[in-house]
């Protein structure tokens, strides 16, 4: 029915618009702080360019996830129930509001962290330990994706 | 493994401690305790401190300056020499400011003199003393009155935006007065000479920056004092180290070596004449943490100091999660084909720049050689091969080779789960022998009751025949070790208290494994992400091609390389850090690990 795959679709859209905002957030958060830190030590653009890269990773499981409906799993045709275009919907809406709101918070972690760096802090090792935590929910989301598409597919 | 150490005891006599301590730094081997508790020439360590600070600041800003295109040689390392450059950075500086401060007065006083054109102010003074007097007047436009001309000799000599320039000759009388206006002072140089000393000007200011460019040719030196500066530094906070005794006559200071080192250290610290003692730590001593570990643990040793050293009396665990972190780097990453890439990276830098690398960067490529081969091994599970699947060809080899390794997806969901349920109970079985090594088996007990329980759990469900869960078996083993839970886990205390403390460790463990175990679903999502993104690269460098051969090559070679090379950049920094955070978070917290210990840095120059 065409109305299932419709509502599958708006869940694909979901999915990809708010994780990949999220990361786009994000990473401009860690990178404004970068390059305030970079006045005080120009030295440091090795370690915060990997701290910027960090909250990057939640827009691409937002499309890793697009690509399991797709690819993996095929369920996105003409075909597609009502059961599964539901299912499809709602890890849509999870993966990206996840992936939205932990890519922001992410990205003021490294901020911080990549202030600290600039003034004077060892804290690299640190900040990218208490950076991933917020990356995981994400991560789970995807997972969460994958078992709902399996669980339908 | 740390390296288990001595303590050391020195005394010696206060008029000797000078040389005292240079026999120790010259020796090298001595990890000095220190602290604040001798007086020493304050204003000395703070004139060190400000040297090196001003030394810091020299060699940033000459690295700045250097010619990043054709840089200069550089010349021959020379403390002396590296120790003057700071304050003649300085002189050249303030010289440039000077320069700059006249730069601007004259460049404003060519800006009040242009509209008047170019003359000698000589002539003026001539005409002056002949009687003629010649003023300068600037009125806005509209209020110039063309009838001065004839009746105070006016000239014109400007009209600029709604000025105008003008002056009077006249012979004795005061038209300044009659006109009501203010008078413009005679200028003194003329155009011409002005123009000729802004160009000097310029020419100095010049000059200077290229002095200022010349000393980085001798950042060297600079380097050579700054360290001569901290090797000072560090010689007066060793000093002050000492513990003065018999009303300061006699100077103890305590340091620490490797056990290995002692008999090295014995027998030159007796050539030199210093009364020492010997003696193993005491347990409340913060003794300094010098790994040792073989050739292969060693290369992680980087990674465990990124979180915290261990306390001396704590099991170091580097080499307990290094083979993990291996297989956990290998998994995350999961392309055999970025794996290949990784190790012959590291390969050839190790090979090709064999001089100009350092040890410690040395020992990196070697740990990143080691993940790349990890990496290619477990991408043998998925087949992932720069975002191609290797068991999707027809090729009999791999065909063959996918019946005996290929995980899919859930088998791959399953397994890191797996992973992480063995790294967690190994971090407990850890956590037993630490309890043991650290307090003695009554402390250890409830965690072995746990492990047990946990065991007996994980066996029940892989072999039911031999001892089906919720069986009598189980039923007693899960039994004695909920008394050892309940009622060991701190000995000393009343029974029910413990039992109390039993039940929040119950709530803290059902929460917290979970949670711990559910923390290893990273490793499938990440490897499982990295891969549907290459082969999304792939499917779009085919799909976008041209079709004709060349034009079509190419737009695939660019789509395919930049696209991976993103996507390689993301994965292998997710494939770092998401095993670090596995290690320092569910690793050492089962493991309990606690941390905190300092590194043994040895006093010498």
């Amino acid at each position: 029915m065409d109305i299932n795959l419709l509502i599958a679709y708006l869940g694909i859209g979901i999915m990809i618009a708010l994780s990949g905002i999220g990361s786009a957030y994000g990473v401009t958060i860690a990178g404004n702080a970068a390059i305030g830190a970079l006045k005080k030590d120009s030295s440091k653009f090795g370690n915060f360019l990997v701290l910027t890269a960090l909250p990057g990773t939640q827009g691409l499981y937002g499309f890793a996830g697009y690509f399991m409906f797709q690819s993996i799993f095929n369920i996105l045709t003409p075909e597609i129930t009502a059961i599964q275009s539901a299912a499809v919907f709602a890890a849509g809406l999870s993966m990206g509001l996840v992936g939205l709101l932990s890519a922001i918070r992410q990205g003021q972690v490294c901020a911080n962290g990549i202030a600290s760096i600039g003034q004077g802090n060892d804290v690299f090792g640190n900040t990218l330990i208490l950076a991933v935590f917020p990356e995981l929910y994400a991560i789970v989301a995807l997972a969460g994706v994958f078992l709902i598409g399996s669980a339908v597919a | 493994m740390v390296a288990t150490m001595k303590k050391f005891i020195f005394i010696s006599f206060h008029k000797d401690y000078d040389r005292f301590l240079h026999a120790l730094r010259d020796m090298g081997m001595i990890h000095v305790a220190e602290q604040d508790s001798m007086k020493v020439d304050e204003e000395k360590l703070q004139d060190y401190l400000s040297t090196s600070k001003r030394l810091n600041e020299s060699i940033k800003k000459l690295k700045q300056l250097r010619d990043k295109k054709a840089p200069a040689p550089y010349l021959d390392a020379d403390t002396e020499r590296g120790m003057e450059i700071p304050a003649e950075i300085e002189q050249i500086e303030n010289k440039k400011s000077a320069l700059h401060q006249q730069l601007q007065v004259s460049l404003k006083e060519r800006d009040n003199l242009r509209p008047w054109g170019n003359f000698d102010p000589e002539n003026i003074y001539r005409l002056k003393e002949e009687g003629y007097h010649v003023r300068f007047f600037i009125v806005p436009g509209k209020e110039y009155d063309p009838e001065w001309g004839t009746k105070h000799n006016a000239v014109i000599i400007q009209k600029e935006g709604a000025k105008t320039y003008f002056v009077t000759i006249t012979k004795g009388s005061q038209p300044a007065e009659e006109l009501q206006l203010e008078e413009m002072k005679v200028p003194e140089v003329s155009l011409e000479a002005l123009d000729k000393l802004i160009d000097s000007l310029q020419e100095k200011i010049k000059k200077e920056d290229e002095a200022l460019k010349a000393l980085s040719t001798e950042i060297p030196s600079a380097e050579a004092a700054l360290k001569a500066i901290e090797s000072d530094i560090f010689f007066t906070k060793v000093a002050r180290s000492a513990t003065p005794a018999a009303e300061d006559k006699l100077l103890l200071l305590q340091g620490w070596a490797p056990e290995e080192n002692v008999a090295e250290i014995t027998s030159y610290l007796e050539s030199q004449d210093v009364y020492f003692r010997v003696s193993d730590p005491a347990p409340e001593d913060d003794v300094p943490i010098k790994f040792k570990n073989n050739r292969f643990m060693r290369l992680f040793e980087p990674i465990a100091e990124l979180y915290m050293l261990p306390k001396y009396n704590e099991i170091d665990l580097t080499p307990f999660f290094a083979p993990f972190y291996m297989i956990f780097f290998g998994l995350s990453l999961g392309d055999i084909g970025y794996g290949t890439l990784l190790f012959l990276g590291a390969t050839a830098a190790r090979t090709f720049g064999k001089e100009k690398i350092s040890r410690t960067m040395r020992g990196m490529l070697a740990l990143v050689q080691i993940l790349g081969l990890s990496t290619m091994v477990c991408g043998l599970l998925t087949g992932g091969f720069f975002g191609f699947n290797i068991y999707e060809t027809n090729i009999p080899f791999f065909q063959n080779m996918k019946n005996q390794v290929y995980f899919d997806n859930s088998q791959m969901f399953t397994l890191s789960l797996i992973l992480g349920v063995v790294q967690i109970m190994f971090a407990m079985f850890l956590k037993i022998v630490n309890r043991i090594k650290q307090f003695g088996w009554t402390q250890a007990l409830s965690t072995i009751g746990w492990f047990v329980l946990l065991m007996s759990v994980i066996m029940a469900v892989l072999f039911p025949a031999i001892m089906p869960i919720g069986g009598t078996l189980h039923l007693i083993v899960m039994g004695l070790s909920a008394i050892l839970i309940f009622f060991f886990n701190s000995p000393g205390k009343n029974p029910f208290m413990n039992f109390g403390l039993g039940l929040w460790d119950t709530y803290n463990m059902a929460t917290g494994l979970l949670g711990d175990v559910l923390s290893y679903v990273r490793l499938f999502a990440l490897g499982l992400s990295g891969g549907i993104l290459a082969s999304v690269f792939n499917s779009l460098a085919l799909g976008l091609k041209p079709d004709n051969l060349i034009g079509g090559s190419i737009v695939f070679l660019l789509i395919f390389l930049f696209g991976h090379s993103i996507n390689m950049f993301m994965n292998v920094l997710g494939a770092f850090v998401h095993p670090l955070r596995l290690t320092f978070v569910e690793f050492y917290k089962n493991a309990e690990f606690k941390g905190g210990g300092k590194k043994y840095n040895p006093f010498r120059k």
